[in-house]
């Protein structure tokens, strides 16, 4: 019973995003910002650019990594990782790895 | 007694290689800080008109996108001390040096547009208009010279109008003046570095195809045990065959000797998945993963974050918490004005309740990853970030953990978790708070009902808990290299598990860290922890790790 009801609730806010926000997802590569955004998303996503979320959602858990670090391509797939570890959604993954991309 | 003694100088020994290696990261580190500081714009690019004159809106228009693209390095008030600069090398200009006064509107629009590495190239980031308006407001921090912009390249190491074609000048770049208009060049440069990413991505086997990870070595002084190095290599391998798709495995690789002699070595697979994108909003995904229970083993357990050398007791070894299960996940985030919700859901194997082990039945062991049942577990964790500093969440799991043939037993376990990392203008650096707190309970059992194994029957109320609260301070707007790589951390834990039960005990301990960032991901640590048991004699220890992440 205990375990039915837990279950349920989980299940919640899973039906809810593949009811409401259907297949709207973009290619990871940045498109470049001249360019008109992308089809209104379905939820309002921020304004902020891709510097600020750089350092606001690395910095969290760890120290700053310098985006010399990596190549552009290497980026791309560790932005990718850090999308599944720190929960960052789509739009944010794509102006960080942009952003990133831009220092090479 | 000589074998102790030997041990002790081979110990200073390691100590001795310990420190070398760390001088060689410092020394690697300093290395990239060589280039000089000449970097100049194009006599053409910097004779170049601001097209958007100075007026009140474009100074706040100008701030606006100050504030959002170039604050995070070059720092509020344009010192060159933004929260990200600790990172970076070379490290970000002081844009009110006079230096940068003195070069013309044109020039600065110009390195805006090219970026040099670590800055980015805006070219593709902010419009035209925007990164001449941000010139507008860097203007109010570096006012310009009180005559005309000056003639770019006094020394002479660019070219000017009309002499020749095309020469080398700074960095191995081309410019030029007629007949090939400097636009034409920059373009040409941006290409060669393209290029140049290129070619450095597609070293075999690195194009979408990543090898990072961690590596620690440490050495550990407990009371009632001899002291002991360790080692581990955690190689975390990434492959992104497409955008939509990321496989990942990590495994640890790790050795370590006791005072007698006794090594072991170990490998232990902690991730194997794959994750798919399904939305901007949704990832799916199954196989071993790092479980989203708390945020300790999904956030912070690599040894180049966990500012300790050591894992909170409640997430260790003989903690209270899963790590990594094998199952199915699904994950993901949505912003809720400026605030943001996240959310993980799994359907695992579970962790397993001990029921046959004398020194620990009743407790559950994380680390079986097949199942012995055919009941799953179930978990998930809800996160929310009124602000993008500070992140906490509710994680639960419930499980059926009984092997086959026990009694039905099932467990339910809860966490709460919050992390706080500001920095804080007055204090001079950035504090980081972490606590975390789990709730543990199995249902009654009866362990060893016919005496068979020789420790029952006994059955007790089966309650764990526990948890960590740690504070860390490092003072980044110190103006001491040293000062500002130091990090000052000390960690409260403590772990419940009932008394009456095989193993039981009550332990907290007061951890106090001192940890020196020699890059920010190579971290030399040393640690005290204070113990306090209260069945079992207090363990109190020294810890000392050198952590790299890759």
């Amino acid at each position: 019973m205990h375990f039915k009801t837990l279950f349920t609730f989980a299940l919640i806010p899973l039906a809810w995003l593949l009811a409401g926000c259907g297949d709207n997802a973009q290619p990871i590569t940045a498109a470049p910002a001249s360019q008109p955004s992308a089809p209104a998303a379905p939820l309002a996503d921020s304004q902020k650019t891709g510097a600020q979320l750089w350092a606001e959602n690395c910095a969290r858990c760890h120290n700053m990594r310098s985006p010399q670090s990596f190549s552009s391509a290497q980026w791309q797939t560790i932005v990718m990782h850090m999308r599944s570890r720190a929960d960052l959604t789509g739009p944010e993954t794509r102006k960080i790895t942009a952003f990133l991309q831009a220092s090479h | 007694m000589r074998h102790r003694k030997k041990k002790g100088v081979a110990g200073r020994l390691e100590v001795l290689a310990g420190i070398v290696l760390a001088a060689l990261a410092t020394n690697y580190s300093f290395a990239a800080d060589t280039p000089a500081d000449d970097w100049k714009a194009p006599a053409s690019a910097a004779a170049k008109k601001n097209p958007v004159p100075t007026s009140a809106e474009a100074v706040a228009a100008g701030k606006k996108i100050y504030e959002s693209s170039c604050l995070a390095c070059h720092g509020a008030a344009g010192k060159g001390d933004g929260p990200a600069a600790i990172a970076l090398t070379p490290k970000p200009k002081d844009l009110s040096d006079p230096k940068i006064a003195s070069q013309s509107d044109g020039a600065l629009f110009w390195k805006v547009t090219e970026g040099k590495a670590p800055m980015p190239s805006y070219l593709k980031l902010l419009s035209d208009t925007d990164r001449w308006r941000v010139i507008d407001y860097v203007r109010t921090i570096a006012p310009p010279p009180a005559k005309k912009p000056p003639a770019p390249s006094p020394d002479g190491a660019e070219v000017n109008a009309g002499t020749q074609g095309v020469a080398a000048t700074h960095a191995g770049e081309l410019t030029a003046t007629t007949p090939v208009t400097q636009d034409d060049l920059d373009e040409l440069n941006r290409k060669i570095r393209g290029l140049q990413d290129q070619i450095r991505s597609a070293i075999p086997g690195t194009e979408h195809l990543v090898i990072a990870g961690d590596a620690a070595v440490g050495f550990t002084n407990q009371r009632n045990t001899d002291s002991t190095f360790s080692a581990n290599v955690s190689p975390l391998i990434l492959w992104q065959p497409t955008d939509r798709l990321l496989f990942e495995a990590a495994f640890g690789l790790g050795v370590s000797t006791d005072a007698s002699s006794n090594s072991s070595t170990s490998v232990d697979l902690g991730v194997a998945d794959a994750t798919y994108v399904v939305n901007d909003y949704l990832l799916v995904g199954g196989g071993l993963f790092v479980v989203p229970f708390g945020q300790y083993h999904n956030h912070f357990d690599p040894p180049w974050i966990n500012k300790l050398p050591d894992d909170p007791l409640v997430f260790g070894g003989n903690g209270i918490a899963p790590i990594s299960e094998v199952g199915v996940f699904a994950r993901g985030a949505a912003p809720i004005g400026n605030m943001k919700m996240t959310y993980d859901a799994y359907v695992t194997n579970g962790p397993q309740l001990i029921t046959r082990d004398p020194a620990a039945a009743g407790s559950l062991n994380f680390s079986d990853y097949t199942d012995l049942n055919n009941g799953k577990a179930v978990g998930g964790r809800l996160g929310f970030l009124p602000v993008p500093q500070l992140e906490t969440g509710y994680s639960f799991e419930y499980a059926q953990t009984a092997p086959d043939g026990f009694e039905h037993a099932y467990a339910l376990l809860q966490a709460v978790d919050l992390n706080w990392v500001q920095e804080v203008r007055p204090l001079g650096g950035v504090v980081t708070a972490r606590t975390e707190w789990v709730w543990s309970e199995v249902a009654n059992a009866t362990y060893d009902p016919k005496g068979a194994l020789g420790f029952g029957p006994t059955s007790f109320g089966n309650y764990r808990n526990g948890g960590y609260a740690e504070l860390a301070y490092r003072p980044t707007l110190s103006g001491s290299h040293i000062l500002q790589n130091l990090e000052f951390i000390t960690r409260y834990n403590l772990l419940r598990t009932p008394l009456r039960s095989p193993g039981g005990e009550h332990e907290q301990a007061i951890e106090f860290g001192i940890d020196y960032w020699i890059t920010p991901s190579v971290v030399l640590k040393a640690a005290y922890e204070v113990d306090d048991r209260k069945i079992g004699p207090s363990e109190n220890a020294v810890f000392f790790q050198l952590g790299f992440g890759l």
